[in-house]
């Protein structure tokens, strides 16, 4: 049990090291940080939101009990099972509290809206490594899911599922339309060196994280991204080149 | 002689990126006089949006502190952060320009991306002159 708790620790070192990001990084915490109601409220009413949230922190977890001597490694569905339980208990926690702590008025506490958000949270837990599989295969970076979420080999003891989820990844790459630019990194690439930065590691995953909203637009069968998105990319990149020092 | 293979090949992924940088045919400029920029389209083809989505247009990307629009701009453009204001510039035809005006405040940067009808969805990046 103490061995399971330990495997908690780092994520007391997170906010710690997080209030360090915000101190030295252009990364912009501010929405969160001027409006933590805001954010549990969205967090409360977006099931997707807090399911890819939950399923973040539970990987992390996951990653670091197989980086143990010796590694912990269960069952994946016990993995899955403890994803889905920590996103329905969040969920239902995080409505309690906005409802009955916060008193915030337009979120409803009905058992049914309360249940179907939970569940609606844990299945994305769940599922969010697949999907986030596709999304970074989709991107041509699937090295990163390597980096964020470590190999897949020690995934299971099985290995069925694991090939599954290999499987899946090229199918959804060959339903994408054909991009004249490749992918969304070829075109972080031509505005980063349009804007006379050179495409580092570093730059290319903080684009591409700073990006992430506008897969969407690029899946919609129509590669030409709306003005707002258009927008979105010169201002990432603007920010990229001012170097967060406005 | 593998060695030199190797070293071709990555030199010429290296390279594939700046290949696609170079927009020889761009002819659009994007300059500034004081608080306003102007986009200018000398050709060859229209500078729009996305053809598909109605509405849509050229986007511009102001940087600055303190900017404030003037009636013009304020009904192309918006704040999307403290620092920049997002613009949605109707299409330019051949020969025209637009001319984003701000009567107050700091202008640092800018930056336009739009479409041409004859590039289909390859963008058009237009940095600051």
């Amino acid at each position: 049990m103490t061995r399971v708790l330990r495997l908690f620790v780092p994520f007391l070192a997170l906010p710690l090291a997080l209030t360090g990001v915000a101190a030295a990084q252009a990364f912009d915490l501010s929405p969160i940080l001027a409006d933590p109601i805001g954010w549990a409220v969205a967090m409360t009413t977006n099931p997707l939101l807090l399911g890819l949230f939950v399923f973040g922190v539970v990987a992390t977890v996951k990653r670091d009990a197989e980086r143990r001597k010796p590694p912990i490694t269960w069952n994946p569905w016990l993995w899955r099972g403890i994803a889905f339980a920590v996103g329905v208990a969040s969920s239902v926690l995080l409505r309690v509290i906005v409802v009955r702590v916060l008193n915030r008025a337009g979120v409803s506490l009905e058992i049914g809206v309360t249940l179907l958000n939970g569940f609606a949270a844990g299945v994305i837990a769940v599922i969010g490594r697949d999907g986030l599989k596709t999304t970074l295969g989709w991107l041509g970076r699937s090295d990163l899911l390597t980096q964020l979420l470590g190999r897949p080999s020690t995934d299971t003891a099985t290995g069925t599922e694991t090939e599954a989820v290999v499987a899946t990844a090229p199918q959804s790459l060959a339903g994408l339309p054909a991009m004249d630019l490749g992918s969304l990194t070829d075109l972080i690439v031509l505005v980063l060196t349009g804007a006379g930065l050179s495409p580092t590691q570093e730059r290319l995953v903080r684009v591409t994280a700073a990006l992430a909203p506008l897969a969407p637009d690029l899946l919609d069968g129509d590669v030409h991204l709306s003005a707002e998105n258009r927008n979105r990319v010169l201002r990432v990149v603007m920010d990229l080149k001012t170097g967060g020092t406005l | 002689m593998r060695r030199l293979l190797a070293a071709l090949l990555v030199l010429l992924t290296a390279c594939a990126p700046l290949v696609q940088v170079a927009q020889p045919a761009e002819r659009a400029t994007l300059t500034r006089t004081g608080l306003s920029v102007t986009l200018t389209n000398p050709g060859p083809d229209a500078l729009t949006g996305d053809p598909s989505r109605a509405g849509d247009g050229v986007a511009l990307t102001v940087q600055g502190i303190g900017l404030v629009p003037d009636a013009q701009a304020a009904q192309w453009c918006r704040a999307a952060t403290s620092t920049s204001w997002a613009c949605t510039l109707p299409d330019l035809p051949v020969g025209s320009s637009r001319r984003v005006m701000f009567t107050a405040g700091t202008l640092l940067d800018a930056a336009a991306f739009g479409y041409r009808p004859s590039l289909g969805a390859r963008p058009v990046l237009i940095w600051l002159q």
